[in-house]
């Protein structure tokens, strides 16, 4: 009797083979649109997480910038929807050691949090070229004048005693007398735009002015989404809430938006910070 | 049976495998993320707890305690606020500046470690007068009935806890001056012309508008203030406070008027804080008002009205003062620097009083 028998591990019939590669067909196509749209997907996550990641960081330094302004106190210089020029906070302490008529010199706290009292602390690296003010509580004013050169110090035994830095300041008023306590503060000019890289693309870029020259302009957050036309991130409002569009109406402003729109995140991710400014006594 | 080969299986646990690997990397991202979240918000937390609480020392401040603290004492408190610790720390550097700052400290930062952020406002005092040394001071004529009593060193008013105040003088006198008073009638030293001393009425003058600028209650032309006014408990945003800290009287301690009249002023009622009166000013019967007092005008006191404090004359020499029936004046440091420090007199410093400072 003839036999017709297929040995095993001989191979699959054209048939077989057919409906395999088709179905091995199918399987790769879905396995290679899936791995493209996750991978689409995960660029899209990961822009969106670094958009929101640089709009949390950038917010933060935005908002300590901001958080130093009071309504029509002048550190607003210049403002309109692309653009604000600010005197920035570079760092606040108090003074150590009482002042005499013709002293250059101020002596601060340079504490941090290791003093009995909180006295002192520095957003930004000091820099010759900044701007010195003291609180003259006698005339009830701020005299200010230009940082030439910050070492390290020594306050007197006292509430305020310990690390100290001494701050040698040029165009210090001659007969200026400054009490133990005075606030110090520390400004530099500093501007917040949105401006376009040499890639072509448009970002949040902080230039700051170090003595009598600006720096060149640092990325702090982007690229911005251009697809509306070119970014607007700041508007200003007053104490009304009423928009401010007049150029040189900033000096009535009560109220700082800055809203960007990243490239990659989503309209839910454009939380706006907002800024009021503290209203002077 | 037949022999499967096993071909499908293996591509279907690559496929899982693949699948589980970018799911696995996207939820270490995510996780990540929520990591950073978390740090941003426990640092919005400790900013946020470190502004509120200087706020809260503000809307505390008692004005009898900082203005009696001694220069280059420093008041620490500790605070909670939702998951942050706080150290509030108010620091008096020097006679007319305060420093309030807040640390607050929350966990969540890398490896475990706090967060800390901290801020400082500072404080002062916008008039430069010194303050008075006698319970009265001034050119002009003081009488005093035989019932009525002008006290120098007198203790501070009930509950006020203020033990580094200066002891005053009875009256210090800028000439030309008259005192008629009955033997016992002024208890204290009488300081006759004295370079320092004299200068306090001239400097107070000096202050008059600045005083009138930060006045939270003003009255315009002749005023009588009668005691639901004056002691209104209910207002004490608005009132007059109250000197009674034994818990008999008004709940309003901490509040200290600076009020300017404008013209002629009597009072009814009892109050504390800074008053400037233009015009003849009555404490009637059983007026009590602690605290500071310049007067342009001349001034009653009747019945058994209470003056505690100073009272400075800067009038000049046509300035009067009549103490008649059993009225009292009582020269007390403790309420002087109180009224200071406790009233409107006392504000951030202009324009850049608060810093972030870390």
């Amino acid at each position: 009797m003839h036999r017709v028998t297929r040995a095993v591990g001989m191979g699959f019939t054209l048939a077989e083979s057919l409906v395999g590669m088709v179905l091995a067909g199918m399987i790769a196509i879905m396995l290679v649109t899936v791995c493209v749209r996750q991978g689409a997907a995960g660029t899209a996550a990961l822009l969106r997480a670094a958009a929101r990641s640089q709009w949390a960081d950038s917010r933060g330094v935005l908002a300590g910038d901001l958080a130093a302004l009071s309504q029509g106190a002048g550190r607003l210089l210049i403002a309109d929807d692309t653009l604000i020029e600010l005197d920035a906070h570079v760092g606040a302490a108090l003074l150590c050691k009482p002042t005499t008529g013709g002293s250059a010199a101020l002596t601060v706290t340079a504490l941090g949090l290791t003093g009995l009292v909180v006295a002192d602390g520095w957003t930004r690296a000091i820099a010759s070229g900044d701007s010195v003010l003291a609180f003259d509580p006698a005339q009830g004013l701020w005299v200010g004048g230009v940082l030439v050169d910050a070492q390290p110090g020594l306050c007197p035994p006292g509430p305020l005693g310990g690390v100290g830095r001494t701050l040698t300041v040029a165009a210090l008023g001659a007969s200026l007398s400054l009490p133990i306590g005075a606030p110090v503060q520390l400004r530099r000019r500093v501007r917040w735009s949105a401006y376009r890289a040499a890639d072509g693309r448009w970002y949040l870029g902080l230039r700051e002015r170090a003595g009598h020259a600006w720096a060149t302009v640092q990325p702090v957050a982007g690229p911005l989404d251009t697809r509306g036309g070119r970014p607007l991130p700041f508007s200003l409002a007053d104490a009304t809430g009423q928009p401010i569009s007049t150029p040189g109406g900033w000096a009535t402003a009560a109220q700082l938006e800055v809203r960007l729109a990243m490239l990659g995140d989503s309209p839910a991710d454009r939380v706006p910070l907002v800024a009021a400014l503290r209203r002077r006594p | 049976m037949p022999r499967r080969r096993g071909g499908t299986l293996l591509a279907v646990m690559l496929t899982v495998i693949v699948l589980a690997a970018m799911g696995a990397a996207l939820a270490q991202r995510a996780v990540a993320h929520v990591e950073v979240a978390r740090a941003h918000a426990r640092t919005d937390a400790a900013r946020a707890a470190a502004d509120g609480a200087i706020v809260a020392a503000w809307h505390g401040w008692d004005g009898v305690q900082r203005g009696n603290d001694a220069v280059g004492a420093v008041a620490t408190q500790l605070a909670s606020a939702d998951s942050a610790a706080v150290v509030v720390s108010i620091v008096h550097p020097s006679a007319r500046l305060w420093w309030v700052s807040a640390a607050a400290w929350t966990p969540g930062g890398a490896g475990g470690r706090l967060v800390a952020r901290s801020s400082g406002m500072a404080l002062w005092i916008r008039v430069a007068a010194p303050v008075p040394l006698a319970a009265i001071s001034g050119a002009g004529e003081v009488d005093l009935a035989p019932l009525a009593r002008l006290v120098g060193p007198a203790l501070p008013p009930s509950g006020w806890n203020c033990p580094l105040a200066p002891a005053l003088e009875a009256i210090v006198f800028a000439p030309p001056a008259t005192l008629r008073s009955p033997p016992g009638a002024v208890v204290g030293g009488i300081a006759l012309p004295s370079s320092s001393l004299t200068d306090v009425p001239a400097a107070w003058a000096a202050e008059r508008s600045v005083i009138a600028g930060q006045a939270d209650v003003v009255l315009p032309g002749d005023t009588t203030l009668e005691t639901p006014t004056l002691a209104d408990s209910t207002l004490c945003a608005s009132g007059w406070g109250s000197p009674d800290r034994t818990g008999r009287g008004p709940p309003c301690p901490r509040r200290f008027v600076v009020a300017h009249a404008r013209g002629a002023l009597t009072l009814r009622g009892v109050g504390q804080g800074v008053l400037q009166v233009d015009g003849p000013l009555v404490l009637d019967d059983g007026a009590r008002l602690t605290g500071l007092v310049i007067a342009r005008g001349p001034v009653t006191l009747r019945g058994s009205a209470r003056l505690t404090g100073a009272l400075v004359l800067v009038g000049g020499a046509g300035s009067r003062v009549s103490l008649l029936d059993s009225a009292r004046v009582e020269g007390s440091g403790c309420a002087v620097a109180g009224a200071l420090a406790g009233g409107t007199l006392l504000t951030e410093v202009p324009a850049h009083a608060w810093y972030r400072l870390r």
